[in-house]
């Protein structure tokens, strides 16, 4: 088969997968994309290329893989913009100091027992090309990690969206967010830095100086296009074709001064203007391709990258277990104790918790990331993979049993008529 | 929330956890990780003692012998050459990998003595020391016919090609 034939063949399958998938996860009350990512770890040597391993080898021969892993890394590009776009961490300010605190203990509370259980898994399951700092500061950015779109299609599922707990624990995901990224940038630069790839002052010096021209230079440019929205009613092609070129440039620019792509796409959807409508008006028009085509592509790859086989005897099953009771420990009851001290009763405090647990999409961009760069191997991969879909999946059914959804919607009920009166 | 109660609370849940953390990374310098195998190696060794031995065939023809090792730690999975017939799995301690294949490390019961006077073709053994020598990486060692009176072990010493990993993208 022709690489094309094959790509177009990998495609078909994997978007009858994740289509498949996220109809049965929603049929089960769960959001559509932990289907997704499930369809896209069983197209993987765990099971496609277990059962049925000729198939498997014609599907996915190896040579094809760089094409899938070109379109994937688009689609991530994509998206990781509009996770940029939708956050405004401003609206954090509006719940006062206790939302602040939830927040910054709902990143070093995961933060520092992911680097703890750095202590234990560092000597078995790393190696010395990799510095401990970078491995252990890696595990408790992943560990603090909260998947901000998965949490808002949640609370959106719930109608959980205006009340305060909903948006106390979008905003606190917010900004857990973009320090995760922060950190994350951090890390790569340290790993970059020890393995020679670029110098370390042209990549400090570089980022911070291109940050600040996003932020004080083109900011205030690229609130032309809000303008133009607001004159048109929408953007027409010629401005979007400069916004995705923006994305593009900003991503190169990321990538050539030594910390990854995804963070130039990322710093350009931070620095959109944050209108409610017109945030929805981008999202809309890149939402779909990048959702229903693209994403599918990099769970599919992240699950052709990943083993579970390789997780052989109780030992590594252990480990596995253990972190995740930690990342389950650090994320959830850390907000949830954050919460209960900053003045939220237990049930609230609960679920704040359990919503800012839910790590889905974005712990799987970050995982990408760690084992591109080689700060973790490919079994704490697949156990980390593993974390992320246990968190995600235990998200829902918690949240109904603390937060019964009658019991949400009564509370909408009550402040939309206090709102009216 | 009162002002005395806030800094109370970022005191005991936002700044231990920032000390523990400091610590925590102040700690794991004194770890060691195992070394840094990872990645393909082009074997020298003389495998004529093994020509003419039927479990000895695979190896004895080999033209260029390579050494492919995935490393999850200390958990390695090695294969020579033909990944179907010599799957070893090893673990690294230090400096110094063993491997052998799965099924014997695991304990279940090893298919033996199929071919007259040999056990399996699969009961290869490998075990080796890691050393490096400015930048490049070797590995000094045996290749081992376990069970085979007839076969001696083979020292080798294996040159490890380009490093893989970490690129991005």
């Amino acid at each position: 088969m022709s690489p094309a034939v094959t790509l177009i063949l990998q495609i078909a399958v994997i978007i009858v997968a994740a289509r498949a998938f996220g109809l049965f996860f929603r049929l089960i009350n769960q959001p559509q994309v932990i289907g997704e990512m499930v369809a896209g770890i069983l197209l993987g040597p765990s099971l496609l290329g277990w059962v049925a391993p000729k198939f498997s080898a014609v599907l996915f021969p190896a040579s094809s893989l760089p094409y899938l892993n070109t379109f994937s890394q688009v689609g991530v590009l994509i998206y990781m913009f509009l996770v940029g776009m939708a956050l405004n961490h401003k609206e954090l300010k509006n719940h006062g100091h206790a939302a602040v605190l939830t927040s910054h203990v709902s990143i070093i509370a995961p933060f520092f027992l992911g680097a703890l259980l750095a202590l234990v898994l560092y000597p078995r399951l790393s190696d010395d090309s990799v510095p401990f700092t970078s491995f252990a500061l890696f595990m408790g950015a992943a560990m603090s990690i909260t998947a901000f779109p998965v949490l808002a299609r949640i609370l959106t599922d719930r109608g959980m969206l205006g009340t305060r707990l909903g948006t106390i624990a979008i905003a606190c995901a917010a900004v857990d967010d973009i320090t995760g990224w922060c950190i994350l940038a951090y890390i790569v630069v340290l790993i970059r830095a020890h393995t020679g790839a670029t110098p370390l002052w042209i990549t400090v010096a570089g980022t911070i100086t291109f940050a600040l021209i996003m932020l004080y230079a083109v900011k205030p440019l690229v609130r032309r296009f809000h303008t133009v929205y607001e004159r048109q009613g929408q953007l027409s092609e010629g401005p979007i074709a400069l916004l995705l070129l923006l994305v593009l440039v900003s991503a190169l620019i990321t990538e050539q001064l030594g910390i990854h792509l995804l963070f130039g796409a990322f710093l350009a959807g931070v620095i959109m203007p944050k209108e409610r409508a017109f945030v929805r008006h981008i999202l809309e028009k890149f939402e779909s391709v990048t959702v229903v085509l693209l994403l599918p592509l990099f769970f599919a790859f992240t699950g052709l990258r990943m083993n579970l086989h390789n997780l052989k005897g109780g030992t590594m099953w252990l480990y596995c277990g253990v972190i995740i009771l930690v990342a389950v420990s650090g994320k959830l009851g850390g907000s949830m104790i954050a919460a209960r001290a900053a003045g939220a009763n237990w049930q609230d405090a609960a679920g704040i918790g359990i919503l800012m647990n839910t790590r889905g999409l974005m712990e799987l961009i970050i995982l990408n990331i760690g084992l591109d760069i080689g700060v973790i191997s490919p079994v704490l991969f697949a156990m980390m993979v593993l974390m992320a879909l246990v968190t995600t999946f235990m998200t829902t059914p918690l949240l109904e049993w603390v937060c019964p959804m009658e019991v949400m919607r009564a509370e909408l009920a009550q402040l939309e008529e206090v709102q009216m009166v | 929330m009162g002002k005395g109660r806030l800094a109370a609370a970022y005191v005991f849940l936002v700044g231990l956890p920032l000390l523990g953390l400091l610590g925590v990374l102040r700690a794991g310098t004194h770890l060691t990780a195992p070394v840094e195998v990872r990645g393909n190696w082009t074997v020298e060794a003389d495998f004529n003692s093994w020509r003419g031995i039927p479990c000895g065939a695979l190896l004895a023809d080999a033209q260029q012998p390579l050494l492919n090792v995935a490393q999850s730690g200390k958990y390695l999975t090695v294969t020579l050459n033909n990944p179907e017939k010599t799957l070893l799995a090893g673990t690294i301690d230090g400096a110094n990998l063993a491997a052998a294949p799965p099924g014997e490390r695991e304990g279940t019961e090893w298919a033996a003595g199929s071919k007259a006077g040999c056990p399996d073709p699969q009961s290869l053994h490998l075990q080796a020391a890691a050393s490096k020598q400015g930048q490049q990486k070797a590995l000094t060692g045996t290749f081992s016919l376990d069970g085979c009176a007839n076969c001696p072990p083979v020292a080798f010493r294996a040159i490890r090609q380009v490093p893989e990993g970490r690129s991005v993208n």
